[in-house]
């Protein structure tokens, strides 16, 4: 049917920009594929090289077993939805969508008047059909331009960060209805997102991308679960992943424990680091695996200083740091590094989810504990994550 | 002048709102600054015009006072098979010739809007023409229009299709020869501004079309071209406007000969005025013109306003 096979696909700007590094990828009939990332990560080149709108320097695409490079884009069955939604400005909704029906097929006025209708009742955009876009929302402007992708019934669809113009509530909900109408027309799609959320939500399948690399592909519950390597940890998740400094102190008699910026005990797990070449790792704790106990005296416990506590309603969010000094700096400055989209503050700063109301914010510290089982150790230096069972060969870990 | 009160008192004229300030106290000084140029606007531009139109009622050869003789110039006028002749050449400057202009116009901005190497090399030497004076392209035209010594026909005795065509010398290809020069001198503007608009459609379209299954010809079709009729339309009227009032390169080149063959109304009111003294005939032919103009400039923007102010 439908299946998308990337080959090698390397793609360079100018000569020496590297975009896309020897990308492979078999993307299965029907399925929902996000490719997620930084801005630079080459998410985008990849999903402009699957439409035709760049070429292909090395490599292979095929789409449905048929190698497209070559191919200009009205010969590649696709239709594609753009962050601007480029929507014709001086043709009607009906006309827009009816614009590709009328270049790409055959079908009589009647019949292309039907699939439109059919598309606008599927999008909710019926009574639409005669405006302008420029009399449009945002958000109706995002359905005409999903809705111009779903007439054409393709083989595949290309979107290309299509919610993120809109507020987040919208952008929530056309998430669902997004994902619901792929459901329904099982075909092959592939979403280009910087947003990791969007990501696990929408997704079948996940692939993570940095400096046009390749980092990982899974399932939501994989990459989150078992994430690669230290960069798919962090990115993946939101809050994200702590990440703390340690070095692993050998015993002796092949098991040992991590100090530095927390110490913790590693029972089983020492082989793993035992057969590394380095002693120095970083640890990445989610947020959801640190709890405050009330044991103050506890041998795995960990005592920090609160920064602030966040009500979020069902939990609260405690941030916090590991010494006096840096936890008095980042109180100060958490006024004004607030991260404007999200609404997050990102700082370089702990976090973890604690019980609502369980902790007086007027407290200076803390004593929290660490399951050891939820610690992810990755290699300080090829930030690959150790305890996966065997590092994956074929994917590059990242180097930064 | 004006006070408060006052202004109150113009509600009773039905002035609408936003022009009371213009008789409050404050706008005093404003009018004072604004009196010098309205003095020297009604001088130059006013007076002339309502003198002229006054002057279209009457016989007058510029010495004594011009008699009143009612509509008698228009009537002449309009029997006059000559008359008719200069506005069909008129219609064929300002029309044909400017939709000539924007269509090479159109081409050069299409071509300049691809990468290639040299590109703004060849948009400043396509710019040329735009910056030249009138006299300077009447003279030189002339000379490449030139019977014996120019370059045309000198290009056309080398290949051997012709003994030389006498491009500005007869009737036949005076008009066509004349509105080239003219073409080749306005086409630039037209260029420019295709370019300047194609340069603000968003890429996003052109891709997004190229998806949905259009070649490059109906991306131009179906994209580029009804991005540009907004501007396409105001600079058409504008190129029509000036053309119909040019006067310079006809009258140097051709004289509007031979015979009336090349003439054109401002050429044609002036040799009635200036060398066959006819002022108040002339004057007609004036107001004739500005009412054809206005007449055209209202027609036009009325048809098209939906265009041009509402995308």
């Amino acid at each position: 049917m439908s299946q998308i096979d990337f080959e090698s696909v390397t793609k360079v700007y100018d000569g020496d920009v590297v975009a896309v590094d020897d990308f492979n990828l078999t993307i299965e009939s029907g399925e929902f594929l996000t490719l997620v990332g930084p801005s630079g990560s080459g998410k985008s080149t990849l999903l402009r090289m699957v439409a035709g709108l760049e070429d292909v320097t090395e490599g292979t695409i095929a789409i449905g077993g048929e190698t497209v490079n070559k191919l200009p884009p009205r010969n590649r069955d696709i239709a594609m939805v753009f962050q601007s939604y480029a929507l014709y400005p001086h043709l009607s909704v009906r006309e827009n969508m009816s614009f590709g029906l009328k270049r790409s097929t055959n079908l009589s006025n009647d019949e292309i008047s039907e699939r439109v209708e059919e598309a606008a009742s599927m999008m909710g955009i019926s009574d639409l059909l005669d405006d302008r876009p420029k009399q449009l929302s945002g958000g109706q402007r995002q359905r005409v331009a999903t809705g111009r992708a779903i007439v054409r019934k393709p083989a595949v669809f290309l979107f290309d960060e299509p919610l993120s113009n809109l507020d987040a509530k919208l952008r929530k909900h056309m998430r669902t209805e997004l994902k619901r109408i792929q459901q329904e027309l099982d075909t092959t799609s592939i979403y280009v997102t910087h947003d990791q959320e969007e990501a696990m939500t929408m997704s079948d399948r996940i692939a993570i991308l940095n400096y046009g690399e390749l980092q990982q592909v899974g399932t939501p519950r994989e990459v989150y679960d078992h994430p690669a390597n230290l960069f798919v940890a962090e990115f993946i998740g939101s809050p994200s992943m702590n990440i703390f400094d340690v070095r692993y102190e050998s015993t002796g008699d092949g098991t040992g424990r991590l100090t530095g910026d927390i110490d913790l005990e590693i029972g089983d797990r020492a082989p793993m680091l035992e057969a590394r070449e380095t002693d120095r790792f970083k640890i990445g704790i989610r947020p959801e695996n640190i709890h405050v106990t009330r044991d103050e005296t506890s041998a795995q416990g960990v005592e920090v200083f609160i920064d602030l506590i966040e009500p979020l309603g069902r939990d609260d969010l405690l941030y916090f740091s590991l010494d006096r000094e840096s936890s008095e700096q980042i109180v100060s400055e958490l006024d004004v590094e607030e991260d404007a989209e999200s609404g997050d503050i990102e700082l370089d700063d702990h976090k973890a989810f604690i019980e609502a109301d369980s902790v007086d914010p007027t407290r200076e510290r803390i004593v929290l504990t660490i399951n050891t089982q939820d610690v992810h150790i990755f290699d300080a230096e090829t930030g690959e994550n150790v305890m996966l069972e065997e590092p994956k060969q074929e994917q590059p870990a990242s180097t930064t | 002048m004006a006070t408060k009160d006052k202004s109150d008192d113009m509600r009773s004229f039905d002035l609408p709102r936003e022009y009371y300030h213009w008789f409050s106290k404050e706008s005093v000084w404003g009018w004072l600054f604004l009196l010098p140029t309205l003095f020297a606007l009604g001088l130059v531009s006013v007076y002339p015009i309502f003198r002229g139109i006054y002057l279209g009622f009457t016989q007058y050869d510029g010495i004594g006072d011009p008699q009143w003789i009612g509509l008698e110039n228009y009537a002449r006028i309009l029997g006059w098979t000559e008359m008719w002749i200069v506005l069909r050449n008129t219609l064929v400057w300002a029309f044909a010739a400017v939709v000539i202009m924007a269509l090479v116009g159109l081409g050069f901005a299409t071509l300049l809007n691809r990468d290639f190497k040299g590109r703004s090399v060849a948009t400043t030497l396509l710019l040329l023409p735009w910056a030249v004076p009138f006299i300077a392209i009447a003279f030189n035209w002339r000379l490449m229009y030139s019977f014996e010594l120019g370059p045309l026909n000198g290009v056309l005795r080398m290949i051997g299709v012709s003994d030389g065509v006498p491009w500005l010398a007869s009737s036949r290809y005076a008009l066509f020869s004349v509105a080239l020069a003219w073409i080749w001198r306005n086409f630039p503007f037209f260029m420019l501004t295709f370019l300047a608009a194609m340069k603000g459609i968003p890429n996003d379209l052109y891709e997004a079309a190229r998806v949905d299954g259009s070649t490059k010809l109906d991306t131009f079709r179906h994209i580029t071209l009804p991005f540009l009729q907004p501007i396409a339309i105001v600079v058409t009227l504008l190129m029509s406007l000036w053309s119909l009032n040019h006067f310079t390169l006809i009258y140097v080149m051709t004289g509007g000969g031979p015979g009336t063959s090349s003439m054109v109304l401002p050429v044609y009111i002036y040799r009635r005025a200036f060398h066959l003294r006819e002022y108040g005939l002339a004057s007609a032919i004036a107001v004739v013109m500005l009412t054809i103009m206005l007449t055209y400039g209202l027609i036009y923007l009325r048809l098209y306003r939906e265009d041009v102010g509402g995308q």
